[in-house]
């Protein structure tokens, strides 16, 4: 399969944001299945990142490495510089949030206490969430748009109040509102955010995802994003960078008008180039 | 503070009261009725004050007994429910109970082998030899516990140790059997302090590892690898959930028998009124469980006055129809 490399185009040398998160070389494998081969990227402060590819390419693996919950049997992920194996959990949880494709509850919690579960590596184990904690969450719960349901148990909500509380959640996670050791970029790493929803509420959260990014960096704390996605659409309108898994191994890096080829995705997807053309996002000008 | 720690925490004084009272309480109720004034007088001697050596020397034990064990068989379905991220999960569901009850029946059938550890001691060895099975083999191909091979293994030891109870049972004498049946059907006739005391030390060691669980159960229950994400060393949780939890079963079962349901229904119960948050439900739980053991054992000792019936046969009696009104209304 031909590799293509293409630098991100957006960036201009005087002010090219540092790096955040940088693969290096991730190679992760199931007993003799290689899931992820030599995976290597760079992630820049503010940027927004689709992982794209198709079923079993290791899109949810990658974000499990990046997210520090599978260790790669080699490579490394570095953030801000530092092995994130050496950070310890909390406080990497303190830096990196993770929202998964869905989360059931195994209780009947309150939104809430959902929300306030993104405190955890803010507080000692025998403390109790301050007005600080509160803050946060409520602020977080207002940015989903879902603060009206702060009393509902997490079960009643649709998929799409879920998935947006669950955001909330990471958001309440990265607030550093109380606490002055770090200031470094907050990563927000999504593993399908969209996947398990229906249209109505994958428009939402897409719609959700980018208000986020922007705002972010319109306050000057730039969010750095890197959601994986099986929509073209989705990635090549949101994302400035997306990489395309194929069998594990990162087949083309870059803005997506340049990555989102018909050849690219007639090979990666295994179609036709007939079928692959109208797959492909509309060309921005 | 949260608004639900703020709206549940007199309702865990309210259940701890409601203990302390079930406590008190219950050693006036039985076959002899007792006198409060006769009970702490202190001008009659204590070797001639039959109403003070009954309420000293056998309710009062029981009463505490019933206490202890409730409370901690509540508080340990608690926590392996949060374990196990499953809220029909007990206290018995990884096997300990029968592994305690093939220890005590081997004392029972045996006894005069080894006389050394007696009943008390032997469940509790057994206890241990099926948490050290299941944990090895929950272990045996994860760096973490899957919580899966926990439950399949519990499920397998269960009907294991059943087996070998069946046939230390077909050896054994008459007498032999009638005991460990009653000791299967769970018993507080504790006769003293001494199990209590012995048990004691195990129990408060397990409900120090509860308090501090109580958090991360709360993480736990999105899932292993999304509580990992949000700072919670899940490894080490679950390690101390799984040993805490047994630990805290092991002792109860030594004291009272494989007493059933209390570790499920009490959890239950306290969750629909202060929510979900362990940091609630644990101490609530520990504490409502209490009381309903004490209140149940009570039950037992009049229902059927002058005979006592096994509290095991109450709890059950009350338990078996619950558990199935909760597996009917289930959300799916």
């Amino acid at each position: 399969m031909r590799i293509v490399r293409i630098r991100p185009a957006r960036i201009t040398p005087e002010k090219a944001p540092c790096i955040v998160l940088r693969a290096i070389g991730l190679t992760v494998a199931f007993s003799a299945q290689r899931v992820l081969d030599r995976v290597s990227f760079d992630v820049p402060e503010g940027a927004l990142v689709g992982v794209l590819g198709p079923n079993g390419s290791g899109k949810t693996t990658l974000l499990r490495v990046l997210a520090g919950t599978l260790k790669p049997r080699s490579g490394r992920v570095t953030l801000d510089e530092q092995d994130i194996s050496r950070l310890d959990r909390r406080a990497l949880a303190r830096r990196v949030a993770v929202v998964p494709q869905d989360t059931h509850l195994a209780f009947d919690y309150t939104v809430m206490e959902v929300a306030l579960m993104g405190r955890f590596p803010h507080l000692g184990s025998f403390e109790v969430e301050g007005p600080a904690d509160l803050a946060a969450a409520e602020a977080a719960l207002e940015t989903t748009g879902t603060l009206h349901l702060s009393h509902r148990t997490y079960d009643t909500l649709s998929g799409g109040e879920k998935q947006r509380v669950i955001i909330a959640s990471a958001l309440s996670q990265l607030d550093r509102r109380n606490s002055l050791d770090d200031r470094t970029a907050p990563l927000l790493l999504l593993d399908e955010p969209t996947a398990a929803l229906d249209l109505r509420y994958q428009v939402e959260v897409a719609a959700l995802v980018s208000r986020l990014h922007e705002s972010s960096s319109a306050a000057g704390m730039p969010l750095t994003v890197v959601l994986s996605t099986h929509d073209l659409h989705f990635a090549s309108s949101l994302c400035d960078t997306v990489v395309l898994l194929s069998e594990g191994r990162v087949v083309a890096h870059g803005p997506p008008v340049e990555v989102l080829t018909v050849e690219t995705l007639s090979t990666v997807y295994g179609i036709s180039r007939a079928l692959a053309a109208p797959l492909l996002p509309r060309v921005q000008a | 503070m949260t608004s639900t720690l703020r709206r549940g925490a007199p309702w865990v004084l309210a259940s701890a009261g409601a203990a302390i009272v079930a406590v008190a309480i219950a050693p006036f109720i039985g076959q002899t009725p007792l006198a409060f004034g006769r009970v702490f007088s202190l001008s009659l001697p204590f070797a001639d004050n039959i109403d003070a050596q009954i309420f000293f020397l056998a309710r009062l034990p029981r009463s505490l007994a019933a206490a202890i064990v409730g409370g901690t068989l509540a508080a340990a379905g608690v926590v392996f429910q949060g374990l196990l991220r499953n809220p029909l999960a007990t206290p018995y569901t990884l096997g300990i109970s029968a592994g305690a009850s093939f220890g005590a029946m081997t004392a029972i059938a045996f006894g005069s082998m080894l006389p050394m550890i007696g009943v008390t001691g032997a469940s509790l060895a057994g206890a241990v030899l099926a948490v050290m099975v299941v944990y090895a083999l929950a272990t045996a191909r994860h760096s973490g516990l899957s919580t899966t091979v926990l439950l399949l293994a519990g499920v397998t030891m269960n009907s294991f140790f059943s087996a070998l109870i069946l046939f230390v049972q077909y050896l054994s004498d008459f007498t032999q059997t009638f005991r460990a049946l009653r000791w299967l059907m769970g018993d507080l006739d504790v006769a003293g302090y001494a199990p209590i005391l012995g048990a004691l030390p195990l129990v408060l060691v397990a409900l120090g590892g509860f308090l501090w669980l109580a958090r991360p159960l709360n993480l736990l229950s999105l899932g292993a690898d999304a509580a990992a994400t949000r700072g919670v060393d899940v490894r080490r949780a679950q390690r101390v959930a799984f040993f805490s939890g047994s630990l805290a079963t092991g002792a109860a079962v030594s004291i009272g028998g494989p007493i059933g349901f209390v570790g499920i229904i009490v959890p239950h119960l306290v969750r629909l009124v202060v929510g979900a948050d362990h940091r609630l439900v644990l101490p609530a739980s520990f504490f409502v469980g209490a009381a309903f053991l004490v209140v149940c054992d009570v039950v037992s000792r009049i229902v059927m006055a002058p005979l006592e019936l096994p509290v095991g046969i109450i709890t059950a009696l009350i338990g078996g129809p619950f558990f199935l009104w909760m597996l009917i209304r289930r959300k799916p």
